[in-house]
């Protein structure tokens, strides 16, 4: 994790220059009286080192530590412990429910392919959640690393973990050819990545080297059972490395070049360098997810993994549970992918019906995604604020919250 | 980054007599046929502080777009310190000690007041000394700090912006129209900031339509009309002088 640099020294600048005091006109929203500001006051800076003046905010590591970590920020969690909750926990969720699930629902090519979609939600909660491009040709990637894999084991005779992780080599250099995309914006980026997908398909399934014609076709290289190991513990990184956005400088970065690139770059940040950055990741994930997928399926041709329907259920998944949130993705995708389990290949109209009503009622209800409702103040739907101030009494409490106030 | 130096003040308004710390030389910008720049020049020392006044149009806020590294210049070269910074990009500018405020603020939506400023990379080169109470306490906006930007009043969020740009310790600070929209109150809280930053040895160039404001903040004016300079000197000058007063009263009838 890129520490933001040191904290610098704090020193007493020059007297009444670097003179401070809490409570300003602005903040408090009544006009100063007297126009002269307060140089003449008795300069405050000969305080010690460190020490928040008098009356600041409430949490006053605010000011001295704000550059140094992220994680000292009042909205931030306290203790040591909660802020590694908050980071493990959606870790060992994730593993947790993968590891457990073969007990419930014995069927490893299911639990595999859900993890391969974990996989996958959680790089299009990289690559839009915090960047807020959506590529809608983001199955290139996981095409380009089940190919990648699979010719590395069948030309090169890779064994199996290596293989996967040249497929995930290969999509990360297909995302950094891909890279100038970016320079695109919204449907044109989306458009733009659609077709460069498009154009991978086409070539792969046309060419002799990838088996474009005969279909690729795979030794075994890992047992069912193991490849479902490696598929979790890919979900389990690919968690990891959301929480490794969320929580870093890199990701507040990424946050603040997606709200506005220009007072972004003037805060310092090498918007290019973030966005390819992001980018990659998410591309290496599906590249690794691709691998996994191609290794358990043995047998392919270029139109599966290449199927916009990746893509699609990818998109739908991430922002079914919550883009910005470690679980949002995971949970999606194990709510609708198991609602396609369950009904989508015996009844797959009735499927088609019930997946365009749960969009509809996204879209409208919860379009932050279903960990909204158990996200930050600002974060909830207005009516489940409702809801839960009706329900719980707890209006006050919960209405200091929204306003910052706690 | 190396060891913050312990001096500030004195060594800096020293240097200040050997060159400017912003030096604009010649700098031009066209959009298309559109000439918003011509080869405008512009010093500012260490404990300066340049007004830019014009009417609208008259390429102000173009100027420090292509200074601060927004647009990219179409001739002349700035010197940051001396050094070539032609054309570099604004984050590169940011770490070099050169940093702005915005016309329209633009805080990072979505983001806390804190988030916004702790996202800052300080400038390496800087030798300014950090604020005491830091940037948000300097501003006056450390009772607000966890709160979440959209639930500033629009002069917050011009404090706000001033404070991001201050987070990166700026040697060279180009503030664009900060005043405007600003209660009086609160005209004179922000003028006593600049005021200090600028005691306090930093170098600015102050873009703004209130005379009242410019007043109490700079010492020279650069008047800009059409993309080009047609007076530097003192304010008072500039209010009595013909063409000033022509380009934003109009001609002389009779």
């Amino acid at each position: 994790m890129p520490d933001p640099g040191p904290a610098p020294a704090r020193e007493d600048q020059e007297g009444a220059g670097a003179e401070v005091r809490a409570g300003a006109p602005l903040a408090a929203g009544v006009p100063r009286e007297g126009g002269a500001p307060r140089e003449g006051a008795a300069p405050e800076g000969t305080a010690p080192e460190g020490t928040a003046p008098e009356g600041a905010a409430p949490e006053g590591a605010v000011a001295p530590a704000a550059r140094g970590s992220y994680h000292a920020l009042p909205s931030g969690a306290r203790g040591w412990e909660r802020r590694w909750g908050r980071r493990v926990l959606p870790v060992v969720v994730t593993v947790g429910v993968l590891a457990v699930a073969p007990q419930v629902y014995d069927n490893i090519a299911f639990l595999t392919t859900l993890a391969v979609y974990m996989v996958l939600a959680e790089g299009i909660n990289v690559i839009y959640g915090y960047t807020g491009y959506l590529p809608f040709g983001y199955v290139g990637f996981f095409g380009a690393g089940a190919y990648g894999a699979s010719l590395s084991v069948v030309d090169w005779h890779f064994p199996g973990l290596v293989a996967l992780l040249f497929g995930g080599l290969v999509a990360g250099i297909f995302g950094l050819v891909l890279a100038p995309l970016l320079r695109l914006s919204g449907a044109y980026f989306a458009l733009a990545s659609l077709a460069a997908s498009q154009v991978m398909y086409y070539v792969v399934s046309n060419e002799p080297w990838t088996y474009g014609e005969s279909g690729m076709s795979l030794p075994a290289v890992l047992s069912s059972d193991q490849t479902y190991v490696v598929a979790v513990a890919l979900a389990g990184l690919a968690a990891l490395v959301v929480v490794f956005v969320r929580d870093s400088h890199f990701g507040l970065s990424l946050r603040a070049v997606r709200a506005d690139p220009v007072s972004a770059a003037m805060a310092g940040i090498d918007v290019v360098r973030a966005r390819t950055s992001a980018w990659l990741i998410s591309a290496v994930l599906a590249g690794l997810a691709g691998g996994v997928w191609a290794v358990m399926t043995a047998a392919f041709y270029a139109q599966t993994p290449f199927d916009l329907t990746l893509s699609v259920y990818a998109i739908v998944f991430a922002l079914f549970g919550g883009v910005r949130t470690v679980l949002g993705p995971v949970l999606g995708a194990l709510a609708l992918y198991s609602l396609y389990q369950y009904i989508g290949v015996s009844n797959p109209q009735y499927f088609e019906l019930v997946y365009g009503l749960l969009i509809f009622a996204l879209i409208l209800f919860l379009p932050g995604g279903l960990f909204s409702l158990v996200g930050g103040p600002g974060d909830r739907p207005a009516w489940w604020e409702h809801f839960v101030e009706r329900v719980l009494h707890r209006s006050s409490s919960s209405r200091a919250r929204r306003l910052g106030g706690a | 980054m190396a060891a913050p130096e312990p001096a500030v003040g004195a060594q800096a308004s020293e240097a200040s007599d050997v060159a400017a710390l912003l030096e604009v030389k010649g700098l031009s910008k066209a959009f298309g046929g559109f000439q918003a720049l011509s080869e405008i020049s512009l010093e500012v020392s260490a404990g300066e502080a340049v007004g830019l006044v014009g009417p609208n149009g008259s390429g102000k806020t173009t100027l420090i777009n292509v200074v601060s590294g927004v647009y990219k210049p179409s001739g002349g070269t700035v010197l940051l310190r001396g050094e070539d910074v032609t054309g570099l990009g604004s984050h590169k500018l940011c770490r070099l000690g050169l940093n702005r405020t915005f016309q329209n603020p633009r805080p990072l939506a979505g983001l806390t007041v804190a988030e916004n400023v702790a996202l800052v990379r300080p400038s390496r080169h800087s030798e300014r000394a950090v604020l005491e109470g830091g940037p948000l306490g300097f501003v006056g906006l450390d009772r607000v700090a966890s709160r979440r930007v959209s639930a500033l009043t629009s002069g917050e969020q011009k404090l706000l912006d001033l404070a991001r740009a201050l987070a990166a310790r700026p040697e060279v600070l180009l503030v664009d129209e900060l005043g405007a929209g600003l209660n009086p109150g609160e005209l004179d809280h922000v003028a006593g900031l600049l005021r200090r930053l600028k005691d306090a040895g930093m170098a600015l160039v102050v873009v703004e339509h209130l005379m009242g404001f410019l007043e109490q903040v700079v010492d020279t004016v650069t008047v800009l009309n059409a993309g080009m300079a047609i007076f530097r000197g003192d304010l008072r000058a500039a209010v009595a002088d013909r063409r000033v007063v022509e380009v934003f009263l109009g001609e002389h009838q009779g």
